[in-house]
């Protein structure tokens, strides 16, 4: 049963039982000394008086003074509560004088007498009532003139040894009531943080971290509760990056498999690039030849013609349509031919302006502004000048025409340890992204005289510079009422940052196109 | 709970239980049982009650003093006389006088002064007188405090005085008798006067103080003066009387002449027994001897002048 108790109440259960015992202990010993003591002084007391009575009465019995005896008696009667007759026998044992108002108990003297030889005696009476009487018996003059027996009653004894069991027992109870409220306290000091920690434990198996045990104080305990508490903090901590991590893997997951698909598609990309230059510079080596016989004797033909005749406008237009296919022819041979790089140091922001001086004619046309954000240290690279001009008069081009009117165009250089970062963005209509994926085949263009080739001879460039293109484009029509996002398409190159010292600096030439 | 805390506990409220036993059972075994309802009419001592004699002292001493020094007499004459002899104390002559009158008291020993005072109407028989000092005479003295400037009896006149009993010899009628002589009354003459009722209480009275002078027995003096002269140094003696016959031991004449004879013949030979004898000697009592009615002629002579006149 006690084991079933909870442990403030096993505590208070257990001091409290050693303090009552200890009291009980202390009122026994208590009452059994005070009585002892204090019947020894009464009892003395009963002898003192009633030696000094014998003393007194002495020679009232010589002479027979038994008036004055009778008064000596009843005068120390008055005057002691707790003596309950007083009677004096001479030497024949015949009662001189005695207190009883109704004649004397007959069983009295039998009971009382003593030896004369005894100092004093003491004999205990057990009254018809029940009550004690300490019959104590004095001789006179040695015995020779008779006795002195007074009667003491054991009532004031009793009462005095009562009280002061009364007075003992209060104090036990005080001490126990004191004991429980003490160890109620002291018990609180354990008990109380215990059943913090059992309720923290208790929800963290439940998997709730979100308290913590408000203990503050200075001792163990406190710092029991501060270990406990980081304990929680750090379990907590632990459990969270577990979810976290097992909520981003998917993602992770589904990124890394885009980001596969990705370089899948541009692998497939880069060979059927690859497959589509051999074949295209087959065809244009083949096309160039009879290409150029066709302009040259169109162009033969029109000069001996008159240019207001009819076939002189057919004409017209076969050599147009011929300088077209050209251009195509060339663009193909561009796209395909792997003309040597002419490597050196030129600094980006360098060929940027003069990129932009190329295209401004055209923006200006078109009313849309150029803005530039340049970042000011940014290192010499390593490039072909002329083929990274190329690409980025394609890319500015391509956001050129991707705006009406009134557009703007951003671009933007920066760098950091391993490389340099060309940003052009446009705020044109953007590529609609079931496009996006195509954006970088050869002859794929959404506009009437575009040949198609110049995302495609991009790629190439980048790719044979060591760097990379990427297109990200906001399609107006995919993104209906979604404002936060910007509008138009962002073409973002990187080149590495090349480590050696070039052994020459690239001539300052002017661009030719 | 496991065992071994009951062992504990019990451990601890044995000792408990024994202490409470122990002061219960304490003094159950001697009682004894007593009805004070049964209640019986006990007779008033007094009269004569059984075959024994009864011995009238008066204490001019204290009463104890008295017991211890004629207990040892008394017993010794009752032997002899093959019946117990009690002894009556009182505290003044006259009540030994009253006890002889109403024959309450068969023998008794008195003052030489108050045998005079009852002698007219108590009828008494001298048994013989004690020998102290090598005479059956004594005195009175008139003593003041050691350092008092009074030197003669005159002196006294306007000062307090103490007698001794009012039926005393040299403690009253001497002292008187010499005021009769100076034709004035104690009343006249002292300023103030007291009884003592005892003669170590007249010296006591005397030694501090409480009076200017006293009459006292020169027998009691003496012997004061050898035990206890711490009290007696502070007195002084200005005038000692003549010589009176001493206290005899009296009977009342009614007793059997027989039971006389034998009281008589056992004082008088008591000093040729050595336990008498030793009985003696504790009383300063040399021996016991026959007087008569006239050795008493001068103190008889005192009390006619003052008393008859």
């Amino acid at each position: 049963m006690f084991n079933k108790l909870n442990l403030r109440a096993k505590i208070l259960l257990t001091v409290v039982s050693c303090i009552t015992i200890i009291a009980l202990l202390f009122i026994a010993i208590s009452y059994s000394i005070f009585s002892k003591t204090l019947k020894k002084g009464l009892l003395q007391k009963g002898i003192t008086i009633t030696n000094n009575l014998a003393l007194r009465t002495t020679d009232m019995v010589l002479i027979e003074g038994n008036l004055t005896l009778g008064d000596m008696v009843f005068e120390t009667l008055k005057n002691n509560d707790d003596i309950k007759y007083i009677f004096i026998l001479n030497s024949n044992d015949n009662i001189i004088v005695h207190t009883f108002k109704d004649g004397f108990p007959e069983e009295l003297l039998a009971a009382t007498k003593i030896d004369t030889d005894e100092k004093n005696n003491i004999q205990l009476i057990e009254t018809e009532d029940g009550e004690y009487i300490r019959d104590i018996a004095i001789p006179i003059y040695g015995g020779d003139l008779g006795i002195v027996h007074a009667g003491f009653s054991d009532e004031l004894m009793h009462r005095e040894i009562q009280k002061n069991l009364i007075l003992t027992i209060e104090i036990s109870i005080a001490v126990i009531i004191f004991g429980i409220i003490i160890s109620y306290f002291l018990t609180g000091m354990f008990v109380k943080p215990l059943s913090e920690f059992l309720w923290a434990t208790r929800r963290i198996s439940k998997g709730k971290f979100d308290r913590r045990i408000n203990i503050t104080t200075n001792d163990e305990i406190g710092e029991l509760a501060d270990t406990f508490n980081k304990m929680i903090k750090d379990l907590k901590e632990y459990r969270d990056q577990k979810e976290e991590y097992s909520k981003t893997l998917e993602k992770k997951v589904e990124e890394k498999t885009m980001e596969l698909r990705k370089k899948d598609a541009l692998l497939i990309q880069t060979d059927k690039l690859a497959s589509i230059g051999l074949l295209a510079s087959g065809v244009a080596h083949e096309l160039n030849n009879p290409l150029g016989s066709i302009f040259m004797n169109v162009n033969l033909v029109m000069e001996t013609m008159d240019k207001d005749s009819a076939i002189y406008e057919d004409l017209q237009k076969i050599d147009e349509d011929t300088q077209r296919c050209k251009r195509i022819v060339d663009d193909l041979l561009c796209f395909s031919r792997q003309q040597e790089l002419k490597l050196a140091y030129y600094n980006i922001n360098e060929i940027i302006n003069r990129t932009i001086n190329f295209i401004r004619h055209e923006a200006d046309n078109r009313m849309i502004d150029i803005e530039t954000d340049l970042g000011p240290d940014i290192d010499d690279i390593y490039v072909d000048r002329n083929h990274l001009q190329q690409v980025l008069v394609n890319i500015m081009m391509n956001g050129i025409q991707a705006m009406d009117k009134a557009g703007k165009l951003t671009i933007i250089t920066k760098n950091n340890d391993s490389e340099n970062i060309i940003i052009v963005r446009d705020t044109g209509c953007g590529i609609p992204s079931k496009n996006m994926y195509k954006i970088y085949d050869p002859f794929f263009t959404t506009r009437e005289e575009g040949t198609g080739l110049g995302l495609s001879i991009c790629y190439g460039i980048m790719k044979r510079l060591n760097g990379s293109i990427e297109i990200e484009s906001n399609f107006e029509k995919d993104h209906k009422g979604s404002s936060n996002r910007e509008r138009g398409t962002v073409a973002i190159l990187r080149l590495p940052v090349k480590g050696p010292v070039p052994d020459k600096r690239g001539e300052d030439e002017v661009y030719e196109d | 709970m496991p065992r071994r805390r009951w062992v504990v506990l019990t451990l601890l409220i044995l000792p408990l239980l024994w202490i409470v036993c122990q002061f219960n059972s304490e003094d159950k075994k001697s009682i004894k049982k007593v009805d004070f309802s049964k209640r019986i009419e006990t007779k008033i001592i007094g009269g004569k009650d059984d075959a024994s004699l009864r011995f009238a002292i008066a204490a001019v001493v204290s009463p104890k003093k008295t017991f211890f020094l004629y207990q040892d007499m008394l017993n010794y004459m009752g032997e002899k006389l093959g019946r117990p002899i009690k002894l009556l104390q009182r505290t003044n002559y006259g009540e030994i006088n009253l006890l002889i009158k109403s024959g309450y008291a068969d023998i008794a020993f008195i003052c030489s002064g108050a045998y005079i005072f009852g002698e007219n109407e108590i009828e008494m028989d001298i048994l013989a007188a004690p020998k102290v000092y090598g005479k059956s005479e004594y005195q009175s003295y008139i003593i003041v405090q050691k350092d008092s400037d009074i030197e003669t009896f005159e002196d006294l006149e306007g000062k307090t005085f103490a007698f001794s009993d009012p039926l005393s010899n040299s403690g009253k009628l001497f002292p008187t008798y010499k005021i009769y002589m100076l034709s004035e009354t104690p009343e006249s003459f002292f300023k103030e006067y007291m009884y003592t009722y005892s003669h170590d209480n007249t010296i006591n009275a005397v030694a501090r103080g409480i009076v200017d002078g006293a009459a006292v027995d020169s027998l009691i003096w003496e012997y004061e003066n050898e035990t206890n002269p711490s009290v007696t140094s502070n007195t002084r003696i200005i005038e000692k009387s003549p010589f009176f016959a001493i206290n005899p031991i009296v009977t009342p004449k009614r007793l059997d002449s027989g039971t006389k004879t034998q009281l008589r013949n056992i004082l008088l030979n008591m000093h040729k027994d050595p336990t008498g004898q030793r009985i003696l000697k504790k009383l300063k009592i040399d021996s016991f001897v026959p007087i008569k009615k006239e050795a008493y002629d001068s103190i008889r002579m005192m009390y006619r002048s003052i008393y008859k006149d």
